[in-house]
C-alpha cells in the first residue's frame, strides 16, 4: 500500500507501488472520501486531476494535486491514494477531513484603536479552515503585540465557538485581560569600571526607566532617621568625604526627568539597545567588551528592574595600518582621509565609517566611488594583536571603473518620462558616481512630484561590460492644494475664498484626456486659481502659471500671472455704489539657473503692470480719492537657496534680493509735479523698490533646528519732486497673510504679537498710509512632531522683532518692537500648510497707550517673510 | 435598494450567489462584485465557487478595474486549471494587463507584464481565436515601448548632452534593430558626433570628428535613399575639413 501526502501509515487498504520504477497510469476513476459538506466535482477539479489523464506513478502530478487543496486554506488534511491498479490504469481516492471554517472574529478586552491594531497584526482571514495551529499564532501574535505596547501580564484567551448561521464554520473570540501596564523602576549595572552607570543608561536608546523625583521625600526620610540620637551620634562619627561618582550614582537612582524616553519594556528594543551598548564600548576601545548576565524582574505588578553584569575587558589601541592591492590612490592618500594615527583609541566603527560612509565628512569608498570605481571593496582585517596594540591590513579591490549604460525610470504612473530624465545627474555615458547619486536623489525629492522617503536609486552593474544601469524607483505623491474657506475679512464680513494648486500640470495634455489621471497631469508645470469674494464689497480673482523648463531643453522657467481685485463702498440701504477701487495686474518672469557663483543660484528677471482705478474711494489714505495710478515695473531677483528640504529644512540657506524699477516718468511727463494734484501725479507712478529676505537654517541637537530670518524692504523716489505715492508700500504686524488680507495694493509684512497691520505708519502732510521702509528679524527653534509622509507638524517657539518707518530719515535698525512666543505648524499634502502662534508683543502699539500683549495668530501658507 | 439590502443581510448563500449572478447578467457589475466578495471565501471547494470566481473577475473587468480583473483572472487560471474556461481567462489576465498599459511616458512595468502574459498566452494557445488578437496586442505594446525609447534618444538630444546621446542611440539600435525610427536615429548620431566634436577639447576633437564621418558612411550603405541625406552630407563635409585643418597644423 502507498499512500500520499498527509496521512501516511494508517491503513487505507491502498495497493503497493514500486517507487524504484516511476510507470505511467492513465487515471481510471478519482474517488473523494471524507467528505461532509464540500462538494466532490469541485474538489477533484481544483486537484487538477481528471479521468483519462496520463499520470506518473510516483511523480509530480500527485504531489501537485495535494499542494493545490492544501493552498486552498478549506481543509484539514489531505491525502491521495491509489485504491487498485490494473494494467496501466490507476484508481485514485482523495481522502480528506475538513474542519470548520473562521467566519468571523471578535476582540474583546480592549480599546477600539486596538482592536484595529491587532486585526492588522494577526491577519486572520475569512473562509480559512481553522486549525489548532491558526489559534495559537493568534494567541501568540496577540501576546506580542500586548507585550509591544508595555503590557507584559495580558492575558489572552482565544475562544472557538462554532457558528450557527452557516454550516460547517466557527468564529474566535480573542479574549484580552490588559492587566496592569509594567513600567521599568530601575535600571543597574555591575561590573562596569571604565564609565559610570548613568553613561551606560544613557546609551539605552529605547528602554528608559520611568521619570522619578524622590529626592525630597529620600531627604526627608534620611533626615528623620539621623535626628534618632545613636543614628545621629554615628552620623558624626563616621563622616566621610563622598566622591563625585557616588554622588551622580545617587542623584541617578533618585532623580530622573527624562520624560521622553519611554519606561516600557520591548523585548526587541532592548536586545537592540544592549548591542548599541556594546557598540558604545567598541567604540572606546573596549573590542571584548560584554554582557555577561542580564536579568529581569518585577518587583511589583506594575514595576520591573533590570539588571546587567558587563565585562568591560580590555582597553586596545591602534598600531600600525598599511593597504594592500590599491594602485590607484597611494597609501598616503589613504591615510590621510583614513585620518587615524598609531595609538589612537581601537574604535572597528570608526574605520568602517570612514572607509564606506562617513556623513560628516570624506571616506574612502567615495574617492572610488565617485569616479566610477563601482566595484570597489575595501576590507579592514586584523592581522596582528599585541597586547593591547592592533595592527590593521587594509585589502583594497579597485576593479575597473564603471561607465552609466541605461537610466531607467519606475514608478512614475504620473510624471512623464523627460520631466525626471532632465533632472537627473546620472546620465548614460557619464563614469558612475556616487555624489552625483545622492545630489540627484535630493533634487528629486525637491521636486515635489515623489514620495522624499522612497526616491531610490538602484544600480545594476555588469562587471563583463564595466556598466552600470541605474533603475531610479520613484513613488508619486500628490502635491495639489485645494483651499476653500470662510472668515470674517475685516469690514467686508464674510468672505469665502476658494483656491486650487496643481503642481505636476500638464497644458499638452488637456486635449487628450485618455491621458489625464483625474487632471492632465505629468509635465511637471504649475498652475494655480484663486477666487475670494463676498458678493459685491469685495471681489478678487487670480490666475498663475509656470513652466519650470521653457522650451524643454534648458531649465529656465517661466511664469505668468493675472490678477484682479475690485473693493467697492456700497449704501447699505439704498444698495447704491458709492465708489470703488480696482485693481488689475498681469506680470511675465523669466527665471534662470545660473552656475556662478555657485550652482544654487537663481535669476529671474520678469515686467508687470498694475492699473489702481479709484473712485470716490476714501476710506482708505491714498492721498487721493478719484482717478487712475498706472505702475509698469520691471523686477530683477537674484536668489540663492541651498535649503535641504522644503517642508522641515534642517541645514542650508536662503537668501533673496529683489528690484523693482518703474521709468523715471517725471523726466518726460509735462507735468508741474511741484503744484500738481495727488492724481495728476500718481497717473504714472514711479518708485523703485528692494526687498532683501534671508533665511538659515542650522541643526542644534538630533532634530532640533534653529531657523534664523531677517528681512528688509525699501522703497524710494528717483527725485525729491516725483513721491513714493500711496502704493506698494509695507504694512507690518499680524499674521503676515496677503491672501486674508483685503487692502490692495499694498506689501503687507507679518510680525506676531502686534495686530494685523498695526504697526504701519501715517503720512499726515500727504494723507498717506504704509511705511517705505521696513526691517524685522526673526529667530525660531523648531522641534518636529511627526515628519511622516501625510503630515508634517513641528512646534516652534520664537522671538522676532521689526518696525516700519514712513521715511528714511526716521530709520533706526534698533528701535524694533519685539515679541516672543510659541507655535505649531501643520502640513498635510492637500491642504498645505497651516499655523497658529501665540505671541506676546513686549512694546507699545503705534497710535495707542499700551503695550501689545498676547495675542494669537493664524496663518495659512509658507510665507515668504 | 432595499431589495439588495436584504439579499446582502441574508444567511443564504445560495440566495446571494443566485442574486449576483442576476445582477451580472442585469450589468450592475458594482452589485455582483459586493455579492460575489461577501460569499467567495466561504464558498471555496465548492461546484458555485468556480463560475463565481470567474464572474467576479469579469465583473471586474466590466468596471474598468483592470488591476483586479487581471488578478482575478490570473488566480482563476491557477486554481482552475481544469476549468473550461482557462483559455478565455487566461486570455483576459493578460488583455486586463494590456488595458492597463499607460502612456509610453510613463512607467511601462505593466506593458512588460503585458508582454510576457500575451507571449505565454500564444505559446500555449498557439490556435485559439484569441490568437491573431493577441499578435497584433503584442506588436501593440512594442511599438509603445519602442516609442518610450525614442523619445529618451531625442531628448537627450535636446538637452544637447551628446555623450548621453550617442550611448542611447546604440542602446535603441541594439534594442529595436527592426525599427522604423532606425533611420532617424542614424542620422541623429552623425549630427550628434559632430556637434559633440564641435564641442569638444582640441585634443579630442579629431578622434571624435573622425566617429562623425564613420557614422556616416554606417548611414549611406544603410539608407542610400534616405531623406536625410543632404543634411549628412553636409555633416560630412564640414567633419573633413575639420580633419584637415589638424592635418594641415601638424
Amino acid at each position: 500500500q502507498v499512500v500520499f501526502g498527509r496521512n501516511q501509515g494508517q491503513s487505507n487498504g491502498g495497493v503497493s507501488i514500486n517507487y524504484s520504477s516511476p510507470k505511467e497510469y492513465e487515471i481510471a476513476d478519482i474517488e473523494v472520501r471524507g467528505v461532509q459538506f464540500l462538494d466532490n466535482n469541485a474538489l477533484i477539479s481544483l486537484s487538477g486531476l481528471r479521468v483519462g489523464d496520463k499520470i506518473k506513478v510516483p511523480g509530480d502530478e500527485i504531489t501537485q494535486a495535494i499542494k493545490k487543496l492544501w493552498n486552498q486554506g478549506i481543509i484539514g488534511n489531505v491525502s491521495i491514494f491509489a485504491s487498485k491498479v490494473e494494467g496501466d490504469k490507476i484508481w485514485l481516492v482523495i481522502e480528506l477531513s475538513e474542519r470548520p471554517r473562521l467566519t468571523k472574529y471578535i476582540i474583546e478586552g480592549v480599546s477600539k484603536t486596538k482592536q484595529g491594531e491587532i486585526e492588522d497584526k494577526i491577519g486572520l482571514i475569512r473562509g480559512k479552515v481553522l486549525t489548532d495551529v491558526v489559534i495559537k499564532n493568534t494567541e501568540l501574535a496577540v501576546m506580542k503585540y500586548m507585550e509591544s505596547k508595555g503590557f507584559l501580564n495580558a492575558e489572552i484567551d482565544v475562544f472557538q465557538q462554532a457558528d450557527t448561521i452557516l454550516r460547517n464554520s466557527a468564529y474566535l473570540k480573542i479574549v484580552i485581560d490588559q492587566g496592569q501596564k509594567v513600567k521599568i523602576r530601575n535600571i543597574r549595572f555591575d561590573g562596569n569600571e571604565a564609565f559610570t552607570s548613568a553613561k551606560l543608561r544613557s546609551k539605552f536608546k529605547k528602554t528608559g526607566m520611568v521619570p522619578k523625583f524622590s529626592l525630597p521625600t529620600e531627604i526627608i526620610e534620611t533626615t528623620a532617621k539621623m535626628i534618632w540620637p545613636p543614628n545621629l551620634f554615628n552620623f558624626i562619627k563616621n563622616s566621610r568625604k563622598v566622591s563625585k561618582e557616588e554622588m551622580r550614582e545617587y542623584m541617578a537612582t533618585h532623580v530622573n526627568l527624562n520624560f521622553f524616553k519611554a519606561a516600557k519594556f520591548v523585548k526587541e528594543d532592548y536586545e537592540a539597545d544592549k548591542d548599541f551598548l556594546i557598540g558604545f564600548y567598541n567604540s572606546k576601545g573596549y573590542r571584548d567588551a560584554e554582557i555577561i548576565a542580564d536579568t529581569t524582574y518585577d518587583i511589583s505588578n506594575k514595576y520591573m528592574n533590570i539588571d546587567l553584569k558587563v565585562d568591560e575587558g580590555d582597553k586596545y589601541y591602534f598600531r600600525n595600518i598599511s593597504w594592500t592591492g590599491n594602485y590607484v590612490y597611494s597609501d598616503d592618500q589613504l591615510s590621510r582621509i583614513l585620518a587615524i594615527e598609531k595609538g589612537d583609541v581601537y574604535d572597528l566603527d570608526l574605520v568602517n565609517k570612514k572607509l564606506n560612509f562617513n556623513p560628516n565628512g570624506a571616506d574612502i569608498s567615495s574617492l572610488y566611488m565617485d569616479d566610477g570605481y563601482l566595484f570597489f571593496s575595501i576590507n579592514p582585517v586584523e592581522v596582528g594583536v599585541q597586547q593591547d596594540s592592533i595592527d590593521l591590513e587594509m585589502r583594497v579591490y579597485e576593479g575597473a571603473q564603471a561607465t552609466i549604460d541605461k537610466v531607467i525610470i519606475s514608478g512614475n504612473n504620473k510624471t512623464n518620462d523627460h520631466v525626471i530624465l532632465r533632472e537627473l545627474r546620472t546620465r548614460p555615458g557619464d563614469k558612475f558616481s556616487r555624489a552625483e547619486l545622492i545630489r540627484t536623489q535630493r533634487e528629486l525629492s525637491q521636486l515635489g512630484y515623489f514620495d522624499p522617503e522612497q526616491v531610490n536609486p538602484v544600480p545594476i552593474p555588469d562587471p563583463i561590460n564595466e556598466t552600470v544601469d541605474i533603475e531610479w524607483q520613484l513613488v508619486e505623491r500628490s502635491n495639489d492644494q485645494i483651499e476653500l474657506s470662510g472668515g470674517w475679512g475685516g469690514a467686508f464680513g464674510f468672505v469665502g475664498t476658494f483656491g486650487v494648486t496643481f503642481n505636476n500640470f500638464s497644458v499638452r495634455n488637456i486635449t487628450k484626456p485618455e491621458n489625464w489621471r483625474g487632471l492632465p497631469v505629468g509635465d511637471g508645470q504649475s498652475l494655480s486659481l484663486r477666487f475670494q469674494a463676498n458678493g459685491r464689497n469685495f471681489q478678487s480673482y487670480s490666475f498663475s502659471f509656470v513652466e519650470p523648463w521653457l522650451g524643454g531643453r534648458k531649465p529656465n522657467s517661466f511664469g505668468l500671472s493675472y490678477s484682479k481685485s475690485i473693493q467697492r463702498s456700497i449704501n447699505r440701504f439704498s444698495n447704491e455704489t458709492l465708489g470703488w477701487l480696482k485693481v488689475t495686474g498681469v506680470s511675465a518672469s523669466l527665471g534662470r539657473r545660473v552656475k556662478w557663483p555657485d550652482d544654487f543660484f537663481t535669476v529671474s528677471t520678469g515686467v508687470s503692470y498694475q492699473r489702481y482705478d479709484l473712485f470716490q474711494f476714501g476710506s482708505r489714505s491714498l492721498g487721493f480719492n478719484t482717478g487712475d495710478a498706472n505702475s509698469f515695473t520691471l523686477n530683477t531677483t537674484i536668489a540663492r537657496n541651498s535649503v535641504n528640504q522644503p517642508m522641515y529644512p534642517r541645514n542650508g540657506s536662503s537668501l533673496s534680493l529683489s528690484a523693482s524699477f518703474t521709468p523715471p516718468f517725471s523726466l518726460w511727463r509735462d507735468l508741474d509735479y511741484e503744484n500738481a494734484t495727488p492724481e495728476q501725479r500718481y497717473k504714472w507712478l514711479e518708485y523703485h523698490k528692494w526687498n532683501f529676505d534671508s533665511k538659515y537654517y542650522l541643526t542644534l541637537a538630533g532634530k532640533l533646528v534653529l531657523a534664523a530670518r531677517a528681512h528688509f524692504g525699501y522703497i524710494g523716489s528717483y527725485t525729491s519732486t516725483a513721491d513714493v505715492g500711496p502704493f506698494e508700500r509695507f504694512q507690518l504686524g499680524g499674521d503676515g497673510l496677503t491672501g486674508q488680507n483685503f487692502l490692495l495694493g499694498t506689501d503687507v509684512v507679518g510680525l506676531r504679537g502686534y495686530p494685523n497691520n498695526s504697526i504701519t505708519p501715517f503720512d499726515q502732510e500727504n494723507n498717506i498710509e504704509g511705511g517705505t521702509l521696513f526691517n524685522k528679524y526673526v529667530m525660531e527653534v523648531r522641534y518636529p512632531i511627526s515628519l511622516a509622509q501625510s503630515a508634517t507638524i513641528y512646534a516652534l517657539t520664537f522671538v522676532e522683532g521689526g518696525n516700519n518707518w514712513d521715511r528714511f530719515a526716521e530709520f533706526n535698525p534698533y528701535n524694533i518692537k519685539k515679541s516672543a512666543g510659541v507655535g505649531l505648524r501643520i502640513f498635510m499634502p492637500a491642504f498645505g500648510l497651516m499655523g497658529i502662534d501665540w505671541a506676546y508683543g513686549f512694546d507699545r502699539v503705534p497710535g495707542t497707550l499700551q503695550n501689545a500683549g498676547p495675542q494669537f495668530h493664524f496663518s495659512i501658507g509658507q510665507q515668504i517673510r | 435598494c432595499g431589495k439588495f439590502r436584504k439579499i446582502q443581510k441574508s444567511g443564504d448563500w445560495k440566495v446571494k450567489y443566485e442574486a449576483a449572478l442576476a445582477y451580472y447578467e442585469e450589468e450592475d457589475y458594482h452589485r455582483s462584485i459586493m455579492l460575489l466578495e461577501d460569499i467567495l471565501p466561504i464558498i471555496r471547494g465548492t461546484e458555485e465557487a468556480e463560475l463565481g470566481n470567474f464572474y467576479l473577475a469579469y465583473s471586474y473587468f466590466h468596471q474598468k478595474q483592470y488591476i483586479l480583473s487581471a488578478h482575478h483572472f490570473s488566480e482563476f487560471v491557477k486554481i482552475y486549471g481544469r476549468s473550461e474556461y482557462v483559455m478565455e481567462a487566461s486570455y483576459m489576465n493578460a488583455y486586463s494587463l494590456y488595458l492597463q498599459s499607460p502612456d509610453y511616458q510613463l512607467d511601462q512595468t505593466v506593458t512588460y507584464e503585458a508582454i510576457a502574459a500575451m507571449q505565454n498566452f500564444i505559446n500555449r494557445y498557439p490556435t485559439s481565436d484569441y490568437a491573431s488578437d493577441a499578435d497584433r496586442i503584442i506588436d501593440d505594446m512594442q511599438q509603445k515601448l519602442e516609442k518610450k525609447a525614442y523619445e529618451q534618444c531625442k531628448l537627450y538630444y535636446k538637452l544637447r548632452r551628446y555623450k548621453s546621446a550617442l550611448v542611447v542611440y546604440q542602446n535603441f539600435a541594439n534594442d529595436f534593430p527592426d525599427s522604423h525610427y532606425n533611420e532617424e536615429v542614424s542620422y541623429l548620431r552623425i549630427e550628434t558626433s559632430y556637434d559633440y566634436a564641435r564641442e569638444s577639447i582640441r585634443s579630442r576633437q579629431k578622434e571624435r570628428y573622425q566617429n562623425a564621418i564613420d557614422h556616416y558612411l554606417a548611414f549611406i550603405d544603410k539608407y542610400p535613399n534616405s531623406k536625410y541625406l543632404k543634411d549628412a552630407e553636409r555633416i560630412y563635409d564640414e567633419s573633413i575639413k575639420e580633419i584637415t585643418k589638424f592635418a594641415d597644423s601638424n
